[in-house]
């Protein structure tokens, strides 16, 4: 059986948990001066940027307690059918989960980024290769 | 790539249909909105002796799924995909008297969705399959709250519990309840067992689940594994 499992620090998880608050808004304000990102959602912006960034730190939470990779690859693949129809072009998803990325290294102690973040570039590299094929 | 055409529209599928005549007419009939010919040919198919354990599996575990595959690729709406899933769920209710157990087997099992999952027919399938077989279930459907959920643990004690987890993004909600059912509810003979989309994408998930004793992607795998977990109480 194939296995991607990865060991993480109980550290690290509860680092990224504490600091989410302020890593979601980082990435949701850096998102807000995008115009060429945003402009055509239109009023909803912020709700549209908050809901998906939500669901991607949800998402990221997910892999961390349990170890497990995979869940972000089947993530990556849903984005990748769903998101253009509902108005979200990849490039865009990709430059805002490269920014999740980096407020994470910013606001998180190396020792517990440097374990969060491989699981973080196997969804943005997932998504990338869709994009790249396509 | 398989395809189900109705009309003038084709559908690109994900998996093609169970080798019987209902899976692709039962979907196709729900792809035109015809919830009355979809139930006409269930109900017939029941009285003509299709087994009701195979219509859950193949027509309606598989219909489910692709319609999952059709919103997802936006091939079909939400209100499509409501309306879909709103008839099975009333199909399988209308089904229930044809429920039958051979013999009533001692052995209880609380049957739920994790806290914040508001899809409900997975577990709703997994419920009716053990009244299938003769267990005594109780379904407590989406979005169960943590509190109510342990009272009920330990107002039935039941044999099994099973957690339903359909978006992998509940999963944090999953590990707080275990936690919390060990913590309060969690009796010496209680068995876990969770199941959902997380798990058919991840196939090691669940060793890194300590405290569920299994993990089930299918829900035609179930009665062996609860079987074989849960032994009768005399």
């Amino acid at each position: 059986m194939r296995d991607n499992s990865f060991e993480i620090s109980k550290n690290a998880i509860q680092a990224l948990e504490k600091k989410g608050d302020e890593i979601l808004t980082d990435v949701i304000n850096q998102s807000m001066q995008e115009q060429d990102e945003i402009a055509h959602h239109g009023e909803g912006v912020r709700e549209i940027l908050e809901k998906g960034m939500i669901f991607t730190h949800q998402m990221l939470l997910s892999a961390l307690r349990t170890g497990q990779s995979d869940i972000l690859v089947d993530q990556a693949n849903w984005a990748v059918n769903r998101l253009p129809h509902d108005n979200i072009q990849l490039p865009n998803l990709i430059a805002r989960l490269t920014r999740y990325r980096q407020a994470i290294i910013n606001q998180l102690p190396g020792a517990d980024s440097e374990q969060i973040t491989p699981f973080l570039d196997i969804l943005i590299t997932s998504i990338q290769n869709h994009v790249r094929t396509d | 790539m398989p395809t189900l055409v109705t009309g003038e529209t084709t559908y690109q599928l994900n998996i093609d249909p169970p080798k019987n005549n209902l899976s692709k007419q039962y979907l196709t009939h729900l792809l035109n909105d015809e919830s009355l010919a979809a139930r006409q040919l269930i109900l017939e198919a029941v009285e003509s002796g299709f087994p009701i354990k195979r219509l859950y599996t193949e027509v309606f575990q598989w219909s489910q799924r692709e319609v999952g595959y059709l919103w997802e690729t936006g091939q079909i709406n939400v209100a499509d995909e409501h309306f879909i899933t709103a008839t099975t769920q009333s199909l399988m209710a209308q089904l229930y008297p044809y429920i039958r157990p051979k013999l009533i087997k001692n052995k209880k099992a609380i049957i739920t969705c994790v806290p914040s999952e508001l899809h409900e027919i997975g577990a709703r399938m997994v419920a009716d399959y053990l009244t299938m077989d003769g267990w005594d279930t109780y379904f407590l459907g989406a979005n169960t709250p943590i509190d109510s959920l342990i009272e009920k643990i330990q107002t039935k004690t039941p044999l099994l519990l099973g957690i339903s987890v359909t978006m992998s993004h509940h999963i944090p909600q999953l590990l707080n309840l275990i936690d919390k059912i060990k913590e309060n509810a969690r009796h010496s003979s209680l068995k876990i067992i969770v199941g959902g989309r997380p798990f058919i994408v991840s196939p090691s998930l669940c060793k890194n689940l300590p405290l569920v004793d299994a993990c089930m992607n299918d829900v035609s795998s179930l009665l062996d594994l609860a079987n074989n977990l849960v032994s009768e109480v005399e």
